[in-house]
């Protein structure tokens, strides 16, 4: 019997679609890639009611209720038999390392805290489209739990629907088709630098400001809010590289990931997305911020269309397809990864940022929720990951950084509110170093 | 509410300091008693596999081929080569794995270690092989000049971390170590002091030295070579 036709919640087994493939072997002791959605409620979290809805939303999404295992050639995601994930209470330090064997053995961890319910995913699991669906569905379940009246619709999916096939596809084996392949290589690109904060300790700082500001803003140089945002980051990460005195100036470059189900039709739930990347050199001359605004947001709008996204995936899927990759053990496959990601992965951009966009709810479900924030997890090396989520009329901008300055934080937030947006700051930073209230 | 008087940006209710600068804030208007953190203070650091329990691996995968090894030649072969190869073992369990059971491991120490070590090692040559004086004439000179410059190294580098000063020190180093190899070897072979690569070697560190030596106090130089020779 065809793998498609049977019903999801009888399929055993899933394949990692060719972005999951990557991660297990980028996993170290101390990191993996992960990021996390966190919802602050009008009400304190009761984690009894949290079990129960998870239990219902994980009947519905059944490319949730998976473990990752071990295959000879390539990982696998099979089955969980464990029910759900515990329920554990927050930490001062999110978005650490996952491994196989803790968490009974589940992709994404329940946290809660006061009125805040968080999920951490893997990202062999599924990208922010996905994870937000399930996030959001989990909110409704539960605040359903508690006896509020919340319909399905919109990003809030109907736990008593069967789950779609096409919620398990991988696209990217389905819409890989043509035979252009995009060039992946990148120059290397500037750093921060500095002291490290502790193995598994990242400093989150969030700022939340107002969408109908930042999108004024925005109009002002004709670019989209992603665009806006990715510039002024840029524009930081390019001022800092200039004050740190260096010899020779390097590039500076940011990575986009983008949704690419709004190209192909797709409704998976597991990853589907590719990453921009965009880079500029200092040497060529002083820029200023227009100018950055505008190579940026040009260079995006050239290659966001189908082609380019067919490309780019079709290099990826290419390595995947290749028969000599195919039989090496997955052991190898992991080691090579792991090496190469330890030494280039990360050097090709400065900085990252990932907008999943405006997250919207059944008008009946917003009263209960008061803040919705995207944290990216630390990267291995780099000082900026960037979540950018937009909830009602807020903008909340998360910038994950391993290092003990708070710097990019600093310039980048205190650039907003020169440019005239006001800007709320929330952190961890007193959580992690032990200050005092 | 309040505002960072520094950075310009609103912050949370009850924050003692703005978390992008550290300004501290001070509104008497908002108590900040009682106010819960947004992030609770529990830091949770997932356990990690412990440098011990890749010690003990490493040992097993040591261990068993070398048991092996001396139980077959114990019945197959009786070959004397066995007890060297184990011994090799041993040391480089001894220069690379010991280490890592400790915590902070102090290297003088360390190396003290690792020379009596290789000494013992030498010595099985000694005893078990022909003993025509190369163990007290070559070897034990040779590892215990090591040993000395080594302890003199890490003496130095705690006291100072200049590079171009790090270069002249490798540098000396060098020099010494080769002079001791090329006495002893010529003491013990020709019975006479005969002294030829360590004075080519001694010359070529020399002239390096001095070139450090004068990048470390001109600053011209400095600038000059750092726009000759960067990479």
């Amino acid at each position: 019997m065809n793998k498609s036709k049977i019903p999801l919640r009888q399929r055993t087994w899933y394949k990692l679609d060719n972005a999951a493939k990557v991660f297990p072997g980028q996993d170290s002791s101390s990191w993996s890639n992960v990021y996390r959605l966190s919802a602050t409620l009008t009400e304190a979290v009761d984690p009894q009611l949290l079990e129960k809805a998870l239990e219902i939303t994980l009947r519905r999404f059944p490319t949730f209720d998976v473990r990752m295992k071990n295959g000879f050639f390539w990982h696998y995601l099979e089955k969980n038999p464990y029910g759900i994930p515990p329920v554990m209470q927050d930490i001062a330090n999110p978005c650490t390392r996952f491994k196989s064997k803790e968490n009974k053995g589940y992709l994404f961890k329940v946290y809660y805290y006061e009125n805040r319910i968080s999920l951490e995913f893997y990202h062999s699991l599924t990208d922010g489209y996905g994870a937000s669906r399930f996030f959001m569905t989990l909110l409704a379940v539960y605040l359903r739990q508690t006896g509020k009246e919340i319909p399905s619709g919109e990003s809030v999916f109907d736990v008593d629907e069967e789950p779609r096939p096409e919620e398990a596809e991988d696209s990217y084996s389905k819409v890989c088709n043509s035979k252009a392949k995009a060039k992946l290589l990148q120059k290397f690109t500037y750093r921060f630098k500095g002291e490290r904060l502790p193995k598994h300790v990242v400093n989150v700082t969030t700022g939340y400001m107002p969408v109908s500001v930042i999108k004024e803003k925005a109009a002002e140089h004709g670019v989209t809010v992603t665009e806006y945002l990715s510039a002024v980051l840029l524009w930081v990460m390019y001022n800092l590289q200039k004050q740190e005195e260096k010899n020779r100036e390097k590039h500076v470059g940011i990575q986009i990931p983008v949704n690419a189900r709004g190209f192909f039709g797709s409704q998976t739930l597991r990853n589907f997305m590719l990453c921009y990347s965009f880079q500029f050199d200092p040497k060529k001359g002083e820029y200023t911020f227009p100018e950055i605004v505008r190579q940026l947001s040009l260079y995006l709008r050239y290659i966001n269309n189908e082609k380019e996204l067919q490309a780019m995936m079709n290099s990826n899927m290419g390595i995947e397809r290749n028969p000599v990759m195919r039989i090496i053990p997955s052991f190898l496959k992991d080691f090579g990864v792991s090496v190469v990601y330890k030494f280039a992965g990360e050097k090709a951009t400065s900085c990252l940022i990932s907008n999943v966009g405006v997250v919207k709810t059944p008008k009946e479900m917003e009263q209960y929720i008061e803040k919705l924030v995207l944290v990216m997890g630390p990267a291995m090396r780099n000082g900026a990951r960037c979540g950018a989520l937009s909830y009602k009329n807020t903008l909340a901008f998360t910038i994950s950084n391993i290092y003990v300055s708070t710097k990019i934080q600093k310039e980048f937030f205190t650039t907003l509110v020169r440019f005239g947006i006001p800007v709320k700051i929330e952190s961890n930073k007193n959580s992690i170093m032990g200050g005092d209230r | 509410m309040s505002y960072c008087v520094n950075c310009g940006v609103e912050l949370e209710k009850g924050c003692p300091s703005c978390p992008l600068c550290d300004t501290p804030v001070i509104n008497p208007r908002e108590k900040s008693a009682g106010e819960k953190p947004v992030y609770p203070e529990n830091l949770i650091i997932p356990k990690s596999l412990s440098k011990k329990y890749w010690v003990f691996i490493l040992s097993l995968v040591i261990l068993i081929p070398n048991l092996v090894l001396i139980i077959l030649n114990a019945i197959l072969f009786e070959s004397g080569v066995v007890k060297y190869i184990v011994g090799g073992f041993i040391v480089a369990w001894i220069w690379f794995l010991f280490p890592l059971l400790w915590k902070k491991p102090l290297p003088v120490i360390l190396l003290a270690i690792d020379a009596i070590a290789l000494l013992t090692y030498l010595d099985m040559f000694k005893i078990y092989g022909d003993d025509n004086g190369w163990f007290s004439a070559v070897a034990m000179p040779v590892v215990i000049a090591l040993w000395a410059i080594c302890n003199l190294f890490i003496f130095w580098l705690k006291k100072r971390r200049n590079k171009s000063l790090i270069a002249i020190a490798v540098l000396g180093a060098i020099t010494v170590m080769t002079v001791v190899i090329e006495v002893c070897m010529s003491m013990y072979y020709l019975g006479r002091l005969e002294i030829v690569v360590s004075f080519v070697t001694a010359a070529c560190s020399a002239s390096l030295m001095i070139f450090f030596a004068f990048l470390y106090k001109s600053k011209r130089l400095k600038a000059w070579a750092k726009r000759k020779f960067f990479m």
